[in-house]
């Protein structure tokens, strides 16, 4: 059934294979601190050049000033090219990313916004234009501090949510993902909390809540029919009061 | 040395037996749950797993408890045809043996007969591999479990959650939803371990360090069957060694990792 060393072969195999990556990384290592060492090893003798040529200067010291002066110029300048050159591309480089990333961030969560403040822009400008045209220049920077504010606002609610989610991954506490339901159905997510909900009815059935923002959820997303049916079985096995109450809401169009 | 390692290969053949359950941890608690999901008045129940979770190994230890106590029956094979699906309910649950084709208005109208008649305890249908029934078909179960005349535990294997709860006829009902998961390394090494010791094993149990374990788990992930197929190949290429004489440049005191992780290329867990 087995050979053997074939087996055996395959296995040293797979051994080399899986050491590969961390000789290429100890390879690598070994040779930035072989570079390093060799340009440090120059600097110090480039410096001790120095030394040497000041001694000899002695004897002429007014000379010899004059000729040394030029030459540390051109050696440390040699140097800066061939040692720091790279590393501040480096430098560039991780500048460049981290701006690179921080417009990323701002343009994903603009676009919530936008649902809300396009409409309030155009009333505010159209008032504006009707009063006065000198006054416009100063609401824009009120404007632009509103923005601001919603802005804050947004992130820290978004990064609760996430934070909230990231506990209850862990320890799947039925109050938590009701509370992230509810927090999204407040920020007009609708699909999530119908999601969250979904999940905390599948932990604990009996959470009169979050069976309400499920079924709110679900006549936000359209789906009406589906939700007065969800609701009238859970009032047939649970008798809830606050269900009842939604039911009618909802059958008499009050809540949309 | 050879019998040790001969009886400790097939304790890890895969077989479904529910003598050989393993109490896990884990599994207990979600045993208890789905125990409880039972007695409560719910219609449907979902229970569902990657495969190789232990979920009809679990299905077949639930049938045996409980049917010292109540009316349940395990399917667990799908009946695929329809006819065939509705004749054997009529046959489990009201006895009745049909010979002709039965669709599913003729049932219906069975169970709304027999609602008039008696109110004996809901009779449990388990129903393991469910993912192979077709949409149709599901649909008519759940319109069967509306009448509570008979209650379903529904076993799914499913990687992604997210695809049951999208499932149209899980979403207008209220169901209880049961997951079983792949082990950690502790509970594989308490799984391991019990099982070498059901079988009398005691030699082999404590070849198994930690470190050894470990490197199971990460080869597969905590899946009982690939852990079974690793660990079957693993004592037979112990047998081999031992009959070539190997073994002496083994140490036999502990499950060496070379010879795991020879069994996990001989079984494809590891791609050279
Ligand atoms: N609690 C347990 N006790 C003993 N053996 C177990 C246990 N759980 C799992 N196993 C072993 O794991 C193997 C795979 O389990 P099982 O066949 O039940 O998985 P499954 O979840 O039904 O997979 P699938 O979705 O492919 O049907 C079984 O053959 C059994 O030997
Ligand atoms: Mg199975």
């Amino acid at each position: 059934m087995f050979n053997t060393t074939e087996l055996e072969k395959q296995w040293l195999q797979y051994k080399i294979k899986s050491y590969i990556p961390y000789l290429i990384i100890s390879l690598s290592l070994l040779i930035i601190i072989l570079i390093v060492y060799f340009f440090k090893f120059d600097m110090e003798k480039s410096s001790t050049n120095i030394q040497t040529s000041i001694i000899k200067s002695k004897p002429n010291p007014k000379k010899e000033i004059v000729q040394i002066k030029p030459s540390p110029h051109i050696l440390v300048e040699d140097n800066k090219k061939v040692q720091l050159l790279p590393s501040l591309d480096f430098m560039k480089k991780m500048q460049n990313a981290s701006q690179l990333h921080r417009p990323t961030v701002k343009s994903i969560q603009r676009p919530h916004i936008s649902d809300i403040r396009p409409k309030e822009e155009t009333k505010h400008a159209k008032r504006k234009k009707i009063i006065q045209d000198n006054i416009e220049e100063l609401p824009q920077e009120s404007k632009k501090d509103i923005d601001k504010t919603i802005n804050i606002e947004r992130k820290n609610t978004q990064k609760d949510i996430y934070d909230i989610i990231k506990r209850f991954k862990k320890n799947n506490n039925p109050v938590l993902s009701l509370f992230i339901a509810k927090k999204y159905y407040e920020l007009g997510n609708y699909k999530q909390a119908y999601n969250y909900a979904l999940i905390t009815n599948e932990i604990n059935k009996d959470i009169d809540d979050s069976w309400i923002i499920f079924t709110k959820s679900l006549v936000k997303l359209g789906n009406k029919d589906k939700a007065l049916d969800i609701l009238k079985q859970y009032i047939e096995h649970s008798h809830s009061n606050s269900a009842k109450i939604l039911r009618k809401e909802i059958q008499s169009g009050k809540f949309k | 040395m050879d019998n040790i390692f001969l009886n400790s290969k097939n304790v890890f053949l895969d077989v479904i037996n529910n003598k050989d359950y393993i109490q896990l941890d884990r599994v207990s608690v979600i045993y208890q749950s789905l125990r409880d999901s039972i007695s409560k008045p719910l219609k449907m129940i979902l229970f569902y797993g990657k495969p190789g979770t232990g979920k009809s190994m679990f299905l077949s230890k639930l049938y045996n408890d409980l049917r010292q106590s109540q009316e349940v029956y395990l399917y667990s094979t799908p009946i695929l045809d329809e006819s065939e699906f509705y004749k054997t309910l009529a046959q489990d649950i009201f006895k009745i043996k049909h010979d002709a084709e039965l669709n599913f208005t003729q049932f219906m109208a069975i169970v709304k007969h027999k609602e008039e008649e008696d109110s004996k305890e809901t009779p449990i249908i388990i129903l393991d591999e469910a993912q192979l029934y077709s949409q149709n078909l599901m649909e008519k179960i759940r319109l069967v479990s509306d009448t509570r005349k008979v209650k379903f535990l529904i076993t799914l294997h499913k990687t992604e959650k997210e695809d049951i709860i999208a499932k149209e006829h899980f979403q207008t009902r209220i169901w209880e939803t049961i997951e079983l998961q792949n082990a950690t390394s502790e509970e594989l090494k308490m799984y391991i371990q019990k099982k070498l010791m059901q079988a009398n094993c005691f030699d082999s149990v404590h070849m198994f360090t930690t470190k050894a374990v470990n490197r199971i788990h990460s080869l597969t992930n905590g899946n009982y069957r690939d852990t079974n197929k690793l660990l079957y190949t693993l004592f037979d290429l112990y047998t081999v060694y031992e009959k070539e004489n190997k073994v002496s440049a083994l140490k036999t005191n502990y499950i060496s990792i070379k010879m795991i992780e020879m069994s996990a290329i001989h079984t494809g867990l590891i791609n050279v």
